[in-house]
């Protein structure tokens, strides 16, 4: 900062009342966040599922895959949650797959972290996120404090499908974003 | 600096007269958004967020020099290269010095009002830039050559008749055409400048001091795309958006999304803390550019100050049942509404600025909307005074206030006045001047015979 810009705003600052730091607005507490993060996301759009046990989870993957010609998968996706499709670069892959480093019960929010790869999150009309149960959060100051001590290059919080009111205050899906987010939640997984 | 008075009257009559669809319009756009507002204050204490909202905004405006600095150092250790600019002029220069340096020919743009006020655009357009706005409202008008009318929805005064005749053309759609067809559309087209650009330009909704996070908020996923496959991005931010910790955009995202859209969060938030180093993807460099552009003079005055805690929701505009009519284009610069009509004497100077405060009922429907709770009414008052004692008023003004404050103090002769002016002003009402001026605008009550 310039020495003048600084000191002009020092000048100006000091004689504004200073109500000091606000504690933590009130908050609403969910019982079940994993319920709530569901609902949520549907409300926003999105498609979530809750399979009983791993493979269940696998047998619901193969029958989805087959509704897709190509993939592009995040690297922090285990190989038992890939499904036998050919990949793709992600500008041309039909299903994008990747992992939630968190969710948000009380909005419906996945957190991406772009350390898997960006593209594959945004560039494929179709997304297929998995979430641990352990990583479901209720809020977003809770998520946003577990995520500081970390922080990659970007975060993406993702709600659910691309959106616009823009063309005559009709809402149309998938402007530039995937138009189709699956969220499927997933029992805990061995370290990678 | 322009210093003749934005005539927002005369634009604001002839848009009026000449265009009643986009009157139309506008209302419902914002009638809608203002029921969603209402909605998603509902489901949470939004008295509560908003006390708490006002009050972080407040500290750090009071605290401004130091979160500045603190975010400053944040953002470098973080690997983005941190710029200042005084005003309009030096923040385009930063950016045309960076497209030069840099081999910069293609930029695409999440939408910005900042950019606006500072005219980018014609900038970089200037020096054989090709500039693409990305979110769809933005490049719809940007199509039409068009102004935004709305802080948050740029194309809300555009009737769908009116875009699908202006992809048919430019995007060959055909007539009429769904508007999930257009989007489709705008997204084939958008997505080739996307891989194709060299820079992408943003605003941002906030920045966090204590970790150096740009925090980007959007529903379509442009910015998002556009942070990811440019190899340069460029941040302009108003000096005063800052808030102290990442956390607190916890709560303030969330305040700014429901009194924008009634959204629960937008649909999508970008949290950027740098460029991407080691990782796979992103870009190459992140740049983030301050700009002052009278905002620290607006700082230097206590009463006015607090318009700077704004977040540039929409909110107010929505409520403003004066803004209702016409959308934003009568205020001709880039804020419009109630939050427009305090920022533009604050940034613009009082001379230039001072009309857009007489374009309100003073009926306080924005202080009720605004998550920040700035005083809009008794700032629009406020600008009102001083224009009054700079001499900047209305002509006639003055005399029909004195004249008005010598009969109120008299009932008798009040009471007489008025039955007098009931029966006989419509007849010479639109006759005689300063009358003629002001009834203009409005319609005198029939008088009712039975009383």
């Amino acid at each position: 900062m310039t020495g003048d810009l600084r000191e002009r705003i020092r000048r100006a600052a000091v004689e504004l009342e200073d109500p000091g730091l606000p504690p933590p607005a009130p908050r609403p507490v969910y019982t079940d966040p994993l319920t709530r993060l569901g609902e949520r996301l549907v409300t926003n759009g999105g498609e979530w599922h809750r399979p009983p046990d791993q493979a269940a989870a696998r047998a619901w993957l193969d029958e989805f895959a087959a509704g897709f010609a190509s993939m592009t998968v995040s690297k922090n996706v285990p190989a038992s949650l890939r499904p036998a499709l050919a990949t793709a670069p992600p500008e041309q892959a039909e299903l994008g797959i990747g992992l939630a480093r968190l969710a948000v019960a009380e909005s419906g929010t996945l957190i991406l972290d772009s350390r898997e790869g960006r593209k594959s999150q945004l560039l494929p009309p179709t997304h297929l996120i998995w979430i641990e149960a352990a990583n479901i959060v209720a809020d977003l100051p809770a998520a946003l404090e577990r995520l500081a001590p970390d922080l990659p290059a970007a975060l993406g919080f993702h709600s659910g499908p691309s959106r616009s009111a823009d063309l005559g205050g009709i809402t149309v899906l998938g402007v530039h974003g995937p138009g189709r987010v699956i969220v499927v939640l997933i029992a805990p997984l061995e370290p990678l | 600096m322009n210093i003749e008075p934005i005539d927002y009257r005369t634009a604001a009559a002839r848009l009026l007269a000449e265009r009643p669809d986009i009157r139309e319009a506008i209302t419902r756009a914002t009638l809608a958004k203002e029921d969603r507002r209402r909605e998603g204050y509902a489901d949470i204490d939004s008295e509560a967020w908003r006390d708490w909202a006002s009050r972080l905004r407040r500290h750090v405006l009071a605290n401004l020099d130091y979160y500045l600095e603190q975010a400053g150092r944040a953002l470098e250790a973080n690997g983005i290269r941190v710029h200042w600019a005084e005003d309009a002029q030096a923040t385009c220069a930063t950016v045309l010095s960076l497209c030069h340096e840099r081999g910069v020919r293609r930029v695409v743009k999440g939408k910005s009002m900042l950019s606006e006020e500072i005219e980018l655009n014609p900038a970089l357009e200037a020096a054989g830039i090709e500039v693409t706005e990305t979110d769809l409202g933005e490049y719809l008008i940007q199509l039409a050559g068009e102004r935004p009318s709305h802080i948050i929805g740029p194309a809300y005064h555009k009737p769908l008749s009116e875009s699908q005749a202006l992809f048919a053309e430019r995007l060959g759609t055909p007539a009429g055409a769904e508007p999930s067809a257009l989007a489709a559309a705008a997204r084939k087209h958008l997505r080739q400048r996307f891989l194709a650009a060299d820079m992408m330009i943003t605003g941002a909704n906030a920045i966090a001091a204590d970790t150096g996070t740009i925090a980007l908020v959007e529903n379509e996923g442009n910015i998002r795309i556009g942070t990811t496959t440019a190899r340069i991005h460029v941040a302009c931010v108003g000096i005063e958006k800052l808030v102290p910790r990442l956390t607190d955009l916890g709560t303030l995202l969330p305040l700014l999304s429901r009194a924008a859209t009634g959204q629960r969060l937008g649909n999508y938030v970008s949290l950027i803390s740098g460029p991407r180093g080691a990782e796979p993807e992103g870009p190459d460099e992140v740049h983030v550019i301050f700009v002052d552009n009278g905002r620290s003079r607006l700082l230097a005055d206590p009463p006015a100050a607090s318009t700077l805690a704004c977040i540039r929701c929409g909110a107010c505009l929505n409520a403003c049942p004066v803004f209702r009519q016409t959308g934003g284009h009568p205020y001709q610069w880039a804020y419009s509404g109630p939050i427009g009509a305090v920022l533009a004497p604050g940034l613009l100077g009082l001379e230039r600025g001072w009309t857009l405060a007489q374009a309100s009922t003073l009926c306080g429907a924005c202080d009720a909307a605004c998550p920040v709770r700035i005083p809009l009414s008794g700032l629009l008052r406020l600008w009102r005074e001083r224009a009054a004692q700079a001499g900047l008023e209305a002509p006639g003004e003055a005399p029909a206030i004195r004249a008005y404050a010598r009969l109120a103090r008299r009932p008798h002769r009040f009471h007489m006045a008025t039955r007098l002016l009931g029966r006989f002003a419509p007849w010479f009402g639109p006759l005689v001047p300063p009358l003629s001026r002001w009834l203009r605008g409005r319609t005198l009550p029939l008088r009712n015979r039975n009383r």
